[in-house]
């Protein structure tokens, strides 16, 4: 051997020893994508921190199998031809090891296919329609694994909650849309499982004005809770004539109660119009257990700002990503998928992110209830 | 039990009949003296709801003195309308009518979205706050008090049409424009009233309304596709008509709404009115300014 | 003596296309004339012109010395011009006395009352059928109310469109002979007729019109005179 070729195989040697340590390895490629623009910007941005602070994270400690964690990001505006848009520049050009996506339910569909072809796997933080489960896993699509609960999910767990309530009789009231169709739908299920009673489901135009008539047939149907499936400003239509008209029957279902609150007076909250108004909450910030209150308090240190849904489950997703590259033991697509099909990864929320056989996850979801002259209240954690 | 529950179904459909009946009859009328269809009908009724905000919540006015003000604004906002817009149309000229009426409530939808935001704001009127109730009939004053305002502006309607000179010519031009013109009648000036007047009650059934529902930028839409169906129903241009068809679909909707399902209901409003855009053109009560 | 009204090139029509064009005409003050020609030739278009209810397109129109063909019906109304459209033109759906009381729109309350009063005198009809709806009424009985309505203001030039179209020769009778007397009060009356010789016997003066404008103008006897207008509009020589 000459000199040179001596100094060559040192190099090589080097080299290896180099990469192997993981040194000078390129770094692992995520793709996201969301609605960064457009009506729903202020998710996409939650999104975006969720993701970027497991990654910051994991990245303090040195990244997986040595390596470091890159984002690339692709708007989608919740639309579902941007979205093909991006999630193709993220698989064909950025050549991302994995995505997490899309935030939309329509946007999260009409790329899923996409990532199939492309042998990517796919996770889904934020997307709850029911119309993904059955589309993944057994359901033909192996590369898509959703973490959230899906809106079948969760209307199992408030039935779970009105169960527990002693719940006997209920009716449903839903808007006339795929969102109130959806969500009927599931509730009928979910309350058949759980042996409640449904006596009625009312569906209603989007934009109704007038609540009076549908409020004055469910007090007088005399069932214990109505859940109702209705979008923001005919929620709070809805409760302000509830105020108006002193409507007895109590309400349940999705609706956020600080936008219940904010429909009705602070006098008719404070003689507790309102107690035993309940919605279900996929995440709370004011979840009271220590391993939330440290999320909380290391999202508020970088963000100034409170977590939300969108954030908190991106900052998981992006968890459970991780955890299943580092037990791939490779930065391979194939085995990152068959590493996510066996995750067990125990959630903040206090459940465990599994995926069943279309993978779906079932973790906690969170039941908030007004209480003693209309304060929120967590009442309890309810498996989705 | 049962009687009580009927009863407190006819009192919302009659509190809810009369809304209808101030909106059917603002278009019903414009229709009747301009020939012309307002598209634009709802989304003044949700100007005149976001005015009535704007006065009783973020400047603190009284709410009666802002329900005055808020017709008053709204005739005015008429008079431009008319002045800017209507004027140029001729009585046969739907088509452009309708364009110019639908593109005129997109941009008064979106501007008010772009303005407001989507987020629906809340008139409170604590004088209001409360309910009466007649044979244990539960009634929010908030909807008694609209209901009030909704027969007031019937009855002075009717006062207006029958018994002043304005109203006179009102009703001879919904009867033959031409005759109209012959006669003397300005024919431009009773456009104009005719359209302050019929956004007048708009504004007041926005201003009635605010305290009762959240008032956003699509409040109206919904709305004012009933009160077309009612117009059409009750016969284009007749207000007797269409005040009938809206107390009776106010009454017929909470009824039928609470036995059957109300998405029936909303079906059976549109499946009416096609019923007599086929069988009876000019409607139940035919055409005519009539009352 | 000046003219009542004097068509200056005048161009009328429903759009920017003209119906009416470039016709020009003098009507004598206290004078009778008639305007025939064939069907579509114009002629509604024309009286309607000198009351506002088209488009002017050119030209002027001077009633009494003053330029009038900017004003609205309603001046023009008040200047003493009053127009009976063709065919039935009043409010249907409205009783006699409503009728009237909107014939006299124009007028103060204790005038109209005089003038409804005078007009009710006049044709005992109307107050025979006062609350009947116009609507009811024969066609004979709706042109005596329409004529009345115009009449209520006292017009000095009255635009008569076909005012015997329709009717039964008794009560075409009737109508010219209220013309007639009108005529002598010294009411300037421009009258478009199908009813040849009937409206000729009356008039003082014929202008023909054809595709919108003046073919001919002159007394009856000149057109009786005239063969190819005989031939073209008033049928077979009498
Ligand atoms: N309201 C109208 N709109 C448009 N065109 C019209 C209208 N009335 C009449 N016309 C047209 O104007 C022309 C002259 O009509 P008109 O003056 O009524 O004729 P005449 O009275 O001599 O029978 C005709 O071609 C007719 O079609
Ligand atoms: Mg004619």
């Amino acid at each position: 051997m000459t000199t040179q070729t001596r100094m060559g195989v040192v190099a090589l040697f080097l080299g290896a020893a180099m990469s192997s340590s993981g040194m000078a390895q390129e770094p692992i490629k995520i793709g996201l994508t969301s609605s960064f623009t457009g009506t729903a910007a202020l998710f996409g941005q939650h999104d975006r921190y969720g993701v970027e602070m497991a990654l910051a994270e994991l990245n303090d400690k040195g990244g997986v199998l040595g390596r470091r964690f890159v984002l690339e990001a692709e708007d989608n505006k919740c639309s579902p031809a941007e979205g093909v848009k991006a999630a193709t520049k993220l698989l064909s050009e950025h050549k991302v090891t994995a995505i997490i996506g899309a935030m939309c339910s329509s946007v999260t569909l009409a790329i899923m296919p996409l990532i199939q072809r492309a042998e990517t796997p796919l996770v889904i933080p934020v997307s709850t329609s029911p119309a993904i489960s059955p589309l993944s896993g057994k359901g033909g699509n192996n590369w898509a694994f959703r973490t959230t609960p899906s809106d079948d999910g969760m209307a199992m767990a408030i039935g779970r909650y009105l169960k527990d309530k002693g719940v006997k009789r209920m009716a449903v009231v839903a808007e006339d849309t795929d969102y109130g169709r959806g969500g009927a739908r599931g509730m009928t299920e979910a309350l058949k499982a759980v042996g409640i009673s449904l006596v009625a489901t009312e569906f209603i135009p989007q934009n109704t004005p007038d609540f009076t008539t549908l409020l004055t047939k469910i007090d007088a149907m005399n069932v214990d809770r109505v859940a109702v499936y209705l979008l923001s400003t005919d929620v709070q239509n809805f409760f302000r004539q509830y105020e108006a008209l002193g409507a007895r029957t109590r309400v349940t279902g999705r609706a956020e109660m600080s936008v219940v609150r904010g429909a009705v007076t602070p006098e008719f909250l404070a003689k507790g119009g309102l107690d035993g108004t309940s919605g279900l909450n996929p995440y709370a910030f004011g979840l009271d257990t220590p391993e939330n209150k440290d999320f909380v308090a290391r999202f508020r240190a970088r963000y100034n700002t409170d977590p939300i849904q969108m954030s908190f489950y991106s900052y998981e997703a992006t968890k459970v990503l991780a955890e299943a590259i580092a037990r791939a033991g490779k930065v391979d697509r194939h085995a990152i998928r068959e590493a996510l099909a066996k995750t067990k990864y125990k959630s903040i929320m206090g459940g465990q992110i599994e995926f069943d056989d279309f993978n779906q996850s079932h973790n906690n979801t969170i039941m908030i209830e007004l209480k003693d002259g209309g304060k929120v209240a967590i009442v309890g954690l309810y498996k989705s | 039990m049962e009687l009580q529950y009927l009863l407190q179904l006819a009192a919302n459909g009659i509190v809810i009949g009369s809304v209808y009946a101030l909106l059917a009859i603002g278009l019903s009328l414009i229709f009747g003296i301009l020939g012309v269809v307002n598209f634009a009908h709802g989304e003044f009724y949700m100007l005149g709801a976001t005015a009535t905000y704007a006065l009783v919540a973020l400047l603190g006015l009284d709410y009666w003195v802002s329900i005055v003000l808020v017709m008053l604004v709204a005739a005015a906002i008429g008079i431009a309308l008319h002045d800017l817009f209507l004027k140029r149309i001729g009585r046969h000229e739907f088509e452009r009518s309708m364009l110019l009426t639908l593109g005129l409530a997109m941009i008064l939808q979106n501007g008010a979205l772009a303005i407001w935001g989507a987020d629906p704001k809340f008139v409170r009127v604590p004088a209001l706050s409360g309910l009466i109730s007649p044979f244990e009939v539960r009634i929010p004053l908030t909807r008694a008090a609209a209901f009030a305002a909704a027969i007031a502006g019937l009855f002075g309607l009717i006062y207006l049409l029958h018994r002043t000179r304005l109203g006179q010519a009102m009703r001879a031009v919904a009867s033959n424009p031409t005759a109209a013109s012959v006669v003397g009648i300005p024919a431009n000036l009773i456009a104009r009233a005719t359209v302050a007047v019929g956004l007048a009650m708009c504004g007041l059934a926005g201003a009635a309304l605010a305290p009762i529902y959240t008032v956003h930028p699509l409040m109206g839409t919904l709305f004012v596709f009933k009160a077309f169906a009612i117009v059409i129903i009750g016969g284009m241009g007749s207000l007797s008509g269409a005040a009938i068809v809206a107390f009776a679909l106010g009454i017929v909707e909470s009824t039928v709404g609470a036995y059957v399902s109300l998405s029936t209901t909303e079906g059976i409003v549109f499946a009416v009115m096609i019923a007599v855009l086929l069988f009876r053109p000019l409607g139940l009560f035919g055409r005519g300014l009539r009352v | 003596m000046t003219p009542a009204l004097a068509f200056e090139g005048v161009s009328a029509g429903y759009s920017d296309e003209a119906i009416v064009r470039d016709l020009s005409c003098t009507i004598e003050d206290r004078s009778v004339t008639c305007l025939i020609g064939a069907n579509g030739a114009g002629k509604s278009t024309l009286l309607k012109s000198a009351f506002g209810l088209v488009r002017h397109l050119g030209g002027r129109l001077i009633y009494r010395g003053e330029a009038i063909h900017e004003l609205l019906p309603e001046a023009r109304l008040q200047r003493g011009i009053a127009l009976v459209p063709q065919g039935r033109c009043n409010f249907q759906d409205m009783t006699v006395r409503e009728n009237l009381w909107l014939g006299a729109y124009t007028l103060a309350r204790p005038a109209a009352e005089a003038a409804i009063g005078r007009r009710v005198a006049q044709f005992p009809m109307l107050g025979r059928k006062w609350n009947q709806l116009a609507g009811n009424l024969s066609g004979g009985e709706q042109q005596i109310l329409e004529m009345s309505m115009a009449l209520l203001v006292d017009p000095t030039l009255l635009l008569l469109d076909e005012p015997s179209l329709g009717l039964s020769p008794k009560t075409m009778n009737e109508v010219f002979a209220v013309i007639r007397a009108l005529a002598a009060s010294g009411v300037t009356v421009v009258m478009v007729e199908q009813n040849v010789h009937g409206a000729l016997a009356i008039s003082d003066r014929v202008i023909v019109l054809d595709l919108g404008q003046k073919i001919f103008e002159g007394p009856p006897t000149a057109v009786m005179a005239d063969a190819h207008i005989r031939t073209a509009f008033l049928g077979a020589a009498p």
